[in-house]
């Protein structure tokens, strides 16, 4: 049994199969089947035999990282007219992360019947003037994200929920790493990356 | 009329989609077959003890390239590591020892048993084998060769870890475990840094670390 198998498909992960010619989402048998009622079980993505409820709390948990990713892409776009070089190439590049974060959690979202929070029109994203202010606001955007995810994994119902969050949360930590560097400061300080990041 | 910002988002995300999956392909490296020892449901013990044998493996494999990477040890790789790469080898093997700590305490927390480490090369190999790694240690013979390696084995973990995160149930083993595979992709992208220097895209090649390979 793959784990990938339970995960639902969202466009980059599409692509990525694509790309790479995989095939596997012609073999994948992610079925979508409606559980009724007034029960908290909104829905049921069932994987072979192995059933998944994503619950109301769960849809609540990923509305609100969906909430911290969408100011995150507002900040990456605002601030990467202030970089040049390396830290320009590292924000253009999460900032594309940054987006198939969201869309990952919005397609889950809908996946589960119910709606992705939309961005909001406007982010108090302050007035940064220099690279070193942009590159401070994505670090601390950063570790509110790490923050965030760390919350969320253990309140995750679904094991494969749990396990997309992580893989998020391990990316949103690469990024704290290559943002410390870019600031001078050690990338990997620490044996545990915890929402003190 | 169309939204602007829709498109530009709508265009970002079709080019990092594009961009991930071609720089995946290229980045990852082909030593290493993963393999599920977590496939069945199991228990949180046997998950910790699964994860604590592979952070046993990484402990033995950057202690293993200081080792010959500095000259202690005997042969022609003496002294590959560069002055760059050196103490960051230094350091990870340190915050892999501390991850065996946390997991071993975990462990016994739960009653249960901490799987003895490989003490020689020829157990360290023999855990290799068992985790599929097709490529021999024994083989390495460039700074290069040694960090690919080590990214390698970054890569397998991030796998297992995730792996776990989806088995795991109580909150101190998912924290714990969250914490650890945010560290470990943390070294994966360093390590790649070391080998192309500058080079983001392939220091963080994909929004999502999944430890495919």
């Amino acid at each position: 049994m793959a784990l990938d198998e339970h995960l639902p498909d969202g466009p980059s992960r599409r692509a990525l199969l694509r790309t790479a010619g995989a095939g596997i989402a012609a073999g994948s048998s992610l079925l979508l089947a409606g559980c009724g009622g007034a029960a908290k079980p909104r829905r049921k993505l069932v994987a072979g035999s192995d059933p998944v409820a994503v619950r109301d709390e769960d849809i609540a948990v990923l509305n609100e990282v969906l909430d911290l990713e969408n100011e995150a892409i507002a900040s990456y776009e605002a601030g990467i007219q202030l970089l040049s070089g390396h830290g320009r190439a590292a924000a253009a590049q999460f900032l594309g992360q940054e987006l198939a974060h969201a869309t990952k959690l919005e397609s889950t979202i809908r996946a589960a019947g119910a709606k992705p929070h939309p961005p909001r029109s406007s982010y108090p994203l302050g007035n940064p003037s220099d690279e070193a202010a942009v590159l401070r606001q994505l670090s601390t955007t950063e570790a509110s994200l790490v923050n965030a995810y760390l919350l969320a994994i253990p309140k995750l119902t679904p094991g494969w929920l749990r396990a997309v969050a992580a893989g998020i949360l391990a990316n949103e930590s690469q990024h704290v790493s290559v943002l410390r560097m870019l600031r001078g400061r050690p990338p990997v300080p620490g044996a545990f990356v915890t929402a003190a990041e | 009329m169309t939204d602007p910002r829709t498109t530009r988002r709508e265009l970002v995300r079709r080019g990092a989609a594009t961009t991930a999956a071609v720089t995946l392909a290229a980045a990852v490296p082909s030593l290493l077959e993963p393999v599920s020892a977590l496939a069945k449901p199991v228990d949180d013990a046997t998950v910790l003890a699964s994860l604590l044998r592979v952070e046993q493996v990484m402990v033995f494999a950057y202690e293993r390239a200081l080792e010959v990477g500095v000259g202690v040890g005997v042969g022609v790789e003496v002294g590959v590591l560069s002055a760059s790469a050196q103490p960051v080898l230094s350091s990870f093997a340190g915050q892999e020892r501390a991850h065996v700590r946390a997991l071993s305490a975990s462990l016994r927390s739960l009653a249960g048993t901490v799987p003895a480490p490989p003490t020689t090369v020829a157990a360290f190999e023999s855990e290799l084998r068992h985790l599929r790694v097709r490529r021999s240690p024994a083989t390495l013979r460039t700074e290069r060769q040694h960090l690919r390696f080590l990214i390698g084995l970054e890569t397998l973990i991030a796998r297992h870890y995730r792996y776990a995160i989806a088995r795991l149930s109580a909150e101190k083993q998912l924290l714990i475990a969250a914490e650890i595979m945010a560290n470990e992709a943390q070294h994966a992208t360093l390590l790649r840094e070391l080998v192309t220097p500058g080079n983001f895209r392939r220091a963080v090649p994909s929004g999502f670390v999944a430890g495919m390979t």
